[in-house]
């Protein structure tokens, strides 16, 4: 399909609200969804009256198009059932923290996981690569709150270098970055040393070597680049993992984020903490996933003709 | 689950000679056997009660002849709960994994064979989901159920569902235009035939590859979910809740630990081995 660029913005826009609107449905109705009824399932010790006081506090009595729109109309999602202060502020509070979190993660995973491809395709068949494989096999396959435990326990408990848990100063952001990046810097690792192996079988290699360029050159100049276009896509796709992989972090680390709110939220049956911080979640993920799109499609003219 | 299809790179010898995948494979099958030797004898190699709490004075003790894993808070002997716990993994991931593949190939065929408003209606979904971690769509379908060890199973299968939705469906796509299916068709095989008896079983090894990767992701993501305490009593013998009930102690006693993390990276591992041998094929 033939596509301007303003076209094509216009068009992922749309899509983009038309999803998020769908989502916010899809997030509410999620928890009409739980069997039983919910004032009743959130009070300690439900009495008649207390049951049909939060029922009319949560306005479950009325029809579920009005609860709907007063959710949204409310402004601030509600309020959290276990701490009384609205959704809206308890989220505005936790997401910087969340976004932080995962754009350190994300800049130590592209780090180490470009280079320990590379370093894998250099010495393609050898040890180094048999040895640099298994870590990105293995960093696949622990899991981060066992890792998070373990990195506490050495660089916090026995060597001091970081403090254990909480936020604050970049000192509190080095461990859980760290732990939080495996996962991403793993897959990163195997995307890259399958594309620098493949870039270098191409033709336009051959040519530069032919030229006499050097190893150095040929490897850094001319396969990284053509090599990075997947590794650069594969960034949208790593966030939202980043996203889901904090819940974990988070809790492990007790850093003040998202993630851990949901947690909290889910084993606590707060209702109206679950539907806020799902929403945010949701439209965070939906929001990297556009700026994605339209990144290729301004890096890869192909797309556009 | 997505992250590994999406990410999987094309197969590439782990070792340029005798490139048949079979050592990664043989690699995993080994540690994953030891895991099943556990799960099975558990009665036998476990001297003490798994979920009883006998050994209250002895809460928190280090690792003895008697307590080879030490003895976690609660007064129980860790190296039976281990065993146990294995148990308890493993029938998780593979009711997990059963779930995720029948509801994933009978979608992925069906849209398929129907194409239509149906396959639009899937693809979009499943888009959409694949979107999303899947431990957050684990979490999002244990806010509909109680917690236990059986609504983390069903919640796992379930986000594991829509990548294998996915691949299914993309292989029938390309099965479909084979010649084997045309001959199919031009004797007279209705569409269900083909797509049961004539596709299906050509689809086998992509099955048995997402099986493992399935069962490989499901034990991570349902110790991830244990861990946040969502698969109930914490009197389950369940690695990741094992996990998170030691590592409130983990300041006092840091080898409680080590035994749950690494029994559920090692059978992570095995699976991973497996799935990445397979897949060199």
């Amino acid at each position: 399909m033939v596509l301007g660029m303003r076209a094509f913005l216009w068009r992922r826009l749309g899509a983009l609200l038309v999803a998020l609107g769908v989502a916010s449905v899809a997030v509410f109705l999620l928890v009409r969804l739980v069997p039983g009824d919910p004032a009743r399932l959130l009070l300690k010790n439900p009495t008649p009256e207390k049951v049909a006081e939060l029922r009319a506090r949560l306005a479950l009595d009325r029809p579920l198009a009005v609860q709907y729109w007063l959710w949204l109309k409310s402004g601030n999602l509600g309020e959290s059932v276990v701490s009384g202060r609205p959704v809206s502020a308890d989220l505005a509070r936790t997401w910087p923290a969340t976004v932080e979190l995962a754009v350190a993660a994300m800049v130590v995973a592209t780090l180490g996981g470009v280079w320990l491809g590379i370093f894998a395709a250099r010495h393609a068949g050898r040890w180094p690569d048999v040895v640099a494989s298994a870590v990105g096999l293995v960093g696949l396959s622990v899991p981060v709150f066992w890792l998070g435990l373990l990195a506490m326990l050495l660089f916090a408990l026995q060597l001091g270098w970081f403090p254990a848990g909480d936020r604050g100063t970049w000192r509190h952001l080095v461990l859980p970055a760290c732990v939080l990046a495996t996962i991403p810097g793993a897959f990163i690792m195997r995307v890259t040393r399958a594309a620098v192996l493949e870039t270098l079988g191409k033709d336009f290699i051959r040519t530069a070597r032919a030229k006499g360029a050097g190893e150095r050159s040929v490897l850094y100049r001319h396969a990284l680049r053509a090599a990075l276009v997947p590794v650069v896509t594969m960034i949208g796709v790593e966030f939202a993992y980043l996203l889901g992989g904090a819940v974990l972090t988070e809790t492990v680390f007790a850093w003040p984020g998202i993630g851990r709110y949901i947690a909290t939220a889910v084993l606590s049956r707060d209702y109206p903490a679950i539907q806020g911080a799902l929403l945010v979640l949701v439209a965070m993920v939906m929001l990297v996933n556009f700026l994605v799109d339209v990144l290729q499609h301004v890096l890869d003219p192909r797309l556009r003709v | 689950m997505n992250q590994e299809m999406e990410g999987r790179a094309p197969s590439r010898p782990f070792v340029q000679r005798g490139h048949d995948g079979a050592w990664p494979s043989r690699i995993g099958f080994a540690m994953l056997l030891l895991v099943v030797l556990a799960a099975l004898l558990a009665p036998v190699l476990g001297k003490h009660p798994p979920t009883e709490q006998p050994y209250r004075e002895l809460a928190l003790a280090g690792p003895s002849a008697q307590h080879w894993l030490g003895v976690d808070g609660a007064g129980r002997d860790v190296f039976t709960r281990m065993l146990y716990g294995a148990r308890v993994t493993l029938g998780i991931a593979t009711g997990a994994t059963l779930i995720a593949l029948a509801g994933g190939v009978v979608l992925g065929a069906l849209a398929a064979t129907w194409r239509g408003w149906f396959d639009a209606g899937v693809t979009h979904l499943v888009n959409f989901l694949l979107a999303f971690p899947s431990i957050l769509l684990g979490l999002v379908a244990l806010t509909v159920m109680k917690p236990s060890p059986t609504s983390v199973t069903i919640a796992v299968g379930i986000a594991n569902l829509p990548a294998i939705v996915r691949q299914v469906r993309a292989a029938f796509f390309s099965e479909q235009a084979k010649q084997y299916v045309l001959a199919a068709r031009s004797v007279g095989a209705g569409q269900w035939r083909v797509a049961v008896i004539e596709i299906l079983p050509n689809c086998g090894a992509l099955i048995l590859t997402l099986t493992t990767l399935t069962l490989g992701s499901a034990v991570l993501e349902a110790a991830g979910l244990a861990f946040l305490g969502l698969s109930g009593q914490p009197d389950v013998a369940e690695w990741g809740m094992m996990l998170r009930e030691e590592g409130r102690a983990f300041r006092v006693a840091p080898w409680l630990c080590i035994a749950p993390g690494l029994a559920i990276a090692w059978t992570v591992l095995a699976f991973n081995l497996i799935s990445d041998g397979l897949q060199r094929r």
